[in-house]
């Protein structure tokens, strides 16, 4: 296969979050890139065009409901699926996030499976 | 008396005359007149008159009043004429008359018609109707009744004052509840005079007010009763005019009550609000902990994993250390925001109906592989199918699965472990049964307290949160169920049992 490798966003703004997830992609074969805020991923989105995006809910600026509803909106991104990756689990945020069908995978991520996860929800 | 008949004949033509042009006056004038002799005989009767008797004048004319009216009535009048005619003087009374199509007030002005002698030869009789401002004045009367009621039923104390001397004129029953001075005590007396207001100079300041503005309004005046008792009320006065005089009434309420019950929603607001930001902070406290605890653990079950090269046998054992640390740090976490849930009222039940069966057997899924490892014999009795609980299922599962861990921990190599569930009324009892340690008999009311927990009997450490157990029974206690323990003693094994009613109440969703 001589395809070239999946491309994915991460938007997350603790680092060693980001580093984990980041590693663990990287060693499932994707092509990762990242923002550590909702305003630099809505932008890197648009210029890069992901395959997926990865968002945490909480990041400083604008949370990632209100960023995945831009994307969702923007006929440039609204085709990309999008994954939030959160350690706030009221009950009041998964509702939101269900309500839109976004995948939610709650932290801590099991490490030996986060890959495939993300993989699952490629098109 | 010799040239005195032609006189008196002429007088009679001039009488006659005259007695023409009043008899055409009376006909035709719309009030009711009437003429009646000694012997109660009408003698004549006008128009109006007859209309209001509904008879005509051959009917009427010569007849008595006992024969025009009814027994009773007619007795009445007859007195009434006796009393004219016996007195000479005139007579008015009230009654009233059965027209044929209604009945009329009317008040009857008897007057005697004299002869030149003075003696009363005849009666006449002039009717007026009264009916309307008799049933205007009715009205008034029931409306007083009303608001006699409303003034004596009153929840109020209301005093009416005379506004000249500021006199008590009446008082309501309840002022005595209020001040504990009866309506006599009060009557004809300054409230002043009677002690009832603590500050004497700002209520005769207010006093002078009312008589400015008409209107003054305390919200809070504090009275002292007849026995020195304070009460404290909301005081409102106004002047008004009865029959063109000022009069003011002041109406009494006790706030009392009202003052402590807001005193109490203020204490539970503060309460609630302080629940509120406590229940904040910790949801919050979760995240911002487990933020870190997911790098901790990622990076730790990489590393143990191997993912990128291989570790010696020391390094893997501290990796396994510190995988196992932050895992117990993150159960910590997640069962402290649980509890505070419970405490705060924010943990809501979401119920759903389901077989309790099927739920014991997935329970048991998460508990082989180590019971395996310790070569734990498990099984399950079921003695009733129960197939419709209606509880929240992942609640109750969070209790058994805890139930069945903490058997597995305490259980060395080789015991056993019972699950049995069996209904008994509208209860179903849960019990997991275990050959393990035991519990000795003080230690029984211990172990639902928080962070009350042994060793376990393998590492010798403890290895649970110390939450588990506590968390458990706000959970069972959540759906109005009951949760305890029994143990014959120190390695006995022990039995925990739980009971929850099969059907919830909907009431019970949400329990504070």
């Amino acid at each position: 296969m001589n395809e070239t490798k999946r491309k994915l966003l991460i938007i997350e703004d603790d680092p060693g979050n980001l580093k984990l997830e980041k590693d663990l992609l990287i060693l499932g074969g994707f092509e990762i890139i990242t923002a550590d805020n909702a305003e630099n991923g809505i932008i890197l989105a648009l210029q890069k065009q992901p395959d997926a995006i990865i968002l945490d809910y909480q990041l400083p600026g604008m949370n990632g409901i209100d960023a995945a509803k831009i994307l969702a909106e923007n006929e440039k991104t609204s085709h990309i699926p999008i994954v939030f990756v959160t350690a706030s689990v009221t009950k009041e945020i998964i509702i939101k996030i269900n309500v839109l069908d976004w995948k939610v995978i709650t932290k801590p991520i099991n490490t030996r499976t986060f890959s495939e996860e993300i993989r699952s929800v490629l098109k | 008396m010799m040239n005195g008949k032609p006189v008196i004949l002429k007088d009679l033509e001039k009488l006659k005359e005259s007695e023409e042009k009043y008899r055409t006056l009376i006909e035709n004038i719309p009030h009711r007149v009437f003429m009646v002799d000694e012997k109660y005989r009408v003698i004549s009767a006008n128009r109006a008159a007859l209309l209001t008797l509904g008879k005509t004048e051959d009917e009427v004319i010569g007849h008595t009043t006992i024969e025009l009216f009814p027994r009773e009535s007619a007795f009445k009048y007859m007195e009434n004429i006796k009393k004219v005619f016996e007195t000479g003087k005139p007579f008015s009374t009230e009654e009233e008359l059965l027209t044929p199509d209604s009945q009329i007030f009317v008040i009857v002005h008897l007057n005697p018609v004299k002869n030149e002698l003075g003696q009363t030869i005849r009666v006449l009789g002039l009717i007026s109707d009264i009916s309307e401002s008799k049933l205007a004045e009715r009205k008034a009367k029931a409306s007083e009744i009303r608001y006699r009621r409303l003034f004596e039923s009153a929840k109020d104390g209301i005093l009416i004052l005379d506004y000249e001397t500021g006199t008590v004129v009446n008082s309501n029953p309840f002022i005595e509840h209020l001040l504990e001075y009866s309506s006599e005590e009060l009557e004809g007396k300054e409230l002043w005079e009677i002690g009832t207001f603590k500050d004497i100079v700002a209520s005769k300041e207010a006093y002078s007010k009312l008589q400015i503005e008409n209107y003054v309004r305390y919200e809070n005046l504090p009275l002292k009763t007849k026995y020195g008792k304070t009460v404290e009320v909301e005081f409102v006065s106004n002047v008004y005019l009865v029959d063109s005089e000022r009069v003011i009434q002041c109406n009494i309420r006790d706030i009392t009550e009202r003052k402590q019950t807001e005193a109490m929603r203020k204490a539970r607001e503060i309460a609630e609000s302080a629940n509120r930001t406590k229940s904040d902070f910790l949801a919050n406290m979760s995240h911002e902990l487990r933020t870190p605890l997911n790098a901790i653990i990622g990076f730790s079950e990489v590393l143990y994993d191997e993912t990128f090269g291989s570790l010696n046998k020391k390094q893997k054992d501290y990796m396994n250390d510190v995988l196992t640390s932050g895992r117990h740090l993150l159960s910590l976490v997640n069962e402290i925001l649980d509890i505070s849930k419970v405490e705060s009222g924010k943990m809501i039940l979401e119920k759903t109906s389901f077989s309790l069966n099927q739920l014991l057997e997935q329970s048991l899924v998460l508990i082989r592989e180590k019971s395996f490892k310790h070569d734990l014999h498990v099984s399950l009795e079921i003695t009733d199918e129960i197939n419709d609980i209606s509880a929240d299922e992942r609640k109750i599962k969070q209790v058994i699965y805890n139930l069945l861990a903490n058997a597995v921990k305490f259980t060395p190599d080789g015991g056993k472990i019972c699950i049995k569930a069996r209904k008994n009324n509208d209860q179903i009892e849960i019990s997991v049964h275990d050959t393990g340690i035991g519990i000795a008999k003080d230690d029984l009311d211990k172990i639902f307290q928080r962070f009350s927990q042994i060793g376990d009997i393998y590492t010798k450490k403890p290895n649970g949160t110390g939450l588990g157990l506590a968390l458990s029974k706000s959970l069972v206690e959540l759906h109005g169920g009951k949760i305890w323990v029994e143990s014959e003693g120190p390695d006995k094994g022990s039995t925990f049992l739980f009971s929850l009613p099969i059907k919830q109440k909907a009431e019970q969703e949400k329990i504070r």
